[in-house]
């Protein structure tokens, strides 16, 4: 069973930098995007790569099957990535273990609107970060290590 | 004639357009794409896709800056697998790539060319004065050597 060391949500999954400094800070060696659409696209998946520093694994799975994928990643010290609380919400409820969960970046849509800063969330959203609240989830907006960290609870 | 599209992080595609256009005059067929914090992040994607699109069969380059960065995936979409589209995709823009992707499709109606002629004139572009002075005053004894002595 592979160990889970960070939760991050970010609408730009893998995106430059910011991984590295996640990966850096939290120590993991092997990412795992759980992302409907992008799992069931070659093409994407593989430009998703190249963003991928060497030597760090990389998984792009499905909702579905990422319970799968995380108990038969051996001793990989993950990095879970999502598009929004609702797919990390899915997995706890299919009984991964999550303990954090870091809002990135939620950048605006039609259906969201202004929760902190730049994060923008649906009323959808909201509820579902109640929802992990809930759980004894911590769920907490921060964008890079160096900044301080804002737990969503206050905000909700 | 071969579109130009400047992918950016926040004003960086305005600023090349600025500094192109100082020193060439306005240009045709140069599109701008920047990425501000908060947008959407879908949103961004389809003008990009927009933007390189409008250029039809004529194809397009997308210059963009940072490798692995969201204005790079996206152009990579945009561009699909080899040979799928008329869309290339060169990232680490500096300015003088960008003038000579302007100048240079002048010259050329086929973008891969137009990508090597950038790429080359990215790396060319990049020297350190110093070096670069010495490396001249090297190459000129040198000349004046041979000259004196062509067979020495």
């Amino acid at each position: 069973m592979a160990e889970i060391l960070l939760c991050r949500v970010d609408d730009r999954l893998i995106h430059g930098q910011v991984m590295t400094t996640w990966l850096q800070y939290s120590g993991g060696n092997h990412i795992l995007v759980v992302d409907d659409p992008t799992a069931a696209d070659e093409f994407t998946s593989s430009i998703m790569r190249m963003s991928v520093p060497a030597g760090i694994g990389l998984d792009v799975t499905s909702t579905r099957d990422a319970p799968g994928v995380i108990a038969a990643a051996g001793n990989a010290r993950m990095v879970l990535l999502a598009r929004g609380p609702g797919t990390f919400l899915e997995l706890l409820e299919a009984g991964v273990a999550i303990k954090q969960v870091i809002i990135g970046g939620m950048g605006s849509s039609r259906e969201r609107s202004r929760f902190y800063r730049n994060i923008q969330a649906s009323p959808q959203e909201r509820d579902q970060m109640r929802a992990l609240v809930a759980h004894g989830v911590d769920v907490t907006i921060w964008i890079v290590p160096t900044d301080k960290s804002i737990p969503v609870s206050k905000l909700l | 004639m071969i579109g130009v599209v400047v992918a950016t992080h926040g004003e960086l595609a305005a600023g090349l357009r600025d500094a192109t256009e100082m020193i060439l005059g306005p240009q045709e067929s140069l599109a701008l794409v920047c990425l501000r914090p908060g947008d959407s992040i879908e949103e961004f994607f389809q003008s990009l896709r927009e933007a390189a699109l409008q250029f039809g069969p004529a194809g397009a380059l997308i210059l963009t800056d940072l490798m692995g960065a969201s204005p790079y995936n996206g152009a990579a979409q945009v561009a699909g697998p080899p040979g799928t589209t008329a869309v290339r995709v060169v990232t680490g823009v500096s300015l003088p790539m960008v003038i000579e992707a302007v100048t240079a499709r002048l010259g050329t109606d086929d973008v891969d060319q137009l990508s090597q002629a950038v790429q080359a004139a990215g790396m060319s572009g990049i020297l350190d004065f110093h070096t670069e002075l010495q490396r001249r005053a090297q190459a000129s004894s040198e000349a004046l050597r041979v000259k004196e002595d062509p067979h020495g």
